[in-house]
């Protein structure tokens, strides 16, 4: 899955991201519901998303530097030093989960693919630069 | 003789005061189980939870049924307020949402 999504982000690079969310229900209730994960506080250390992606970017988290929500997911999938190899978004919201001391999710989960699915709207318009890489 | 008594009586209250102390464990480490799968159903389960509860469950199976109940306790404290972080999250995330 790493592999199939570095290539068609490769193949991308440079383009706008551009997510449509149809008139369907369905549709907005996943995006609605992404919005809802993102805002919502979770782990011991009582983190939402937003907590590093809207409120500390720029910040440092030990070796990582806290990247801002819009675009976050251009860069996606990555190769990450620390797994020694490409993982998918789903697989860093795994580790984001792990570092908020919250037991992550199942990956490819409906929560997961959902916040991915609103991440991805509101990075519309900037540049896709994936695959990218981190430590 | 009477020394005899008294040991049949301190080796009978021990193995009471001994079985108590399982029984203990076991009603403890249940309720913080039960918490644990209610923190489950909301998705929203905490790292420290399974830790404090993989604790107890060892320290139970060794016998330091003392050291498995606190940890037991402990599980439970922290199923608990990640239960009430999901429940006041419910309408709580709505404040930082930017707009």
């Amino acid at each position: 899955m790493a592999s199939l999504t570095a290539y068609m982000a490769f193949t991308s690079r440079g383009k706008p991201m551009d997510i449509k969310i149809p008139n369907d229900p369905r549709a907005l209730a996943a995006y609605e519901d992404g919005k809802r994960y993102f805002y919502t506080r979770r782990g011991q250390l009582n983190f939402s998303c937003a907590s590093c992606h809207i409120q500390s970017p720029g910040e440092r988290l030990r070796a990582e530097i806290l990247a801002p929500a819009l675009g976050i997911l251009n860069a996606m999938p990555i190769y990450r030093s620390e797994w020694a190899g490409m993982g998918t978004t789903s697989r860093r919201f795994v580790t984001c989960n792990s570092q908020t001391r919250a037991v992550p999710l199942e990956p490819q989960s409906d929560e997961y693919r959902d916040l991915e699915y609103y991440l991805s709207y509101v990075s519309n318009g900037l540049p896709i630069s994936g695959p990218g890489a981190r430590p | 003789m009477r020394a005899l008594l008294a040991v049949a009586m301190l080796v009978g209250g021990l193995s009471q005061a001994l079985a108590a102390s399982e029984a203990d464990f076991k009603a403890a480490y249940a309720e913080a189980e039960a918490a644990q799968k209610q923190a489950a159903a909301l998705r929203n389960q905490w790292l420290p939870t399974q830790t404090a509860l993989a604790a107890a469950k060892k320290a139970g199976d060794s016998g330091d049924f003392g050291g498995a109940i606190a940890q037991a306790h402990e599980a439970e404290a922290l199923a608990k307020a990640s239960i009430f972080q999901a429940t006041s999250e419910k309408e709580r995330w709505r404040d930082m949402e930017i707009h």
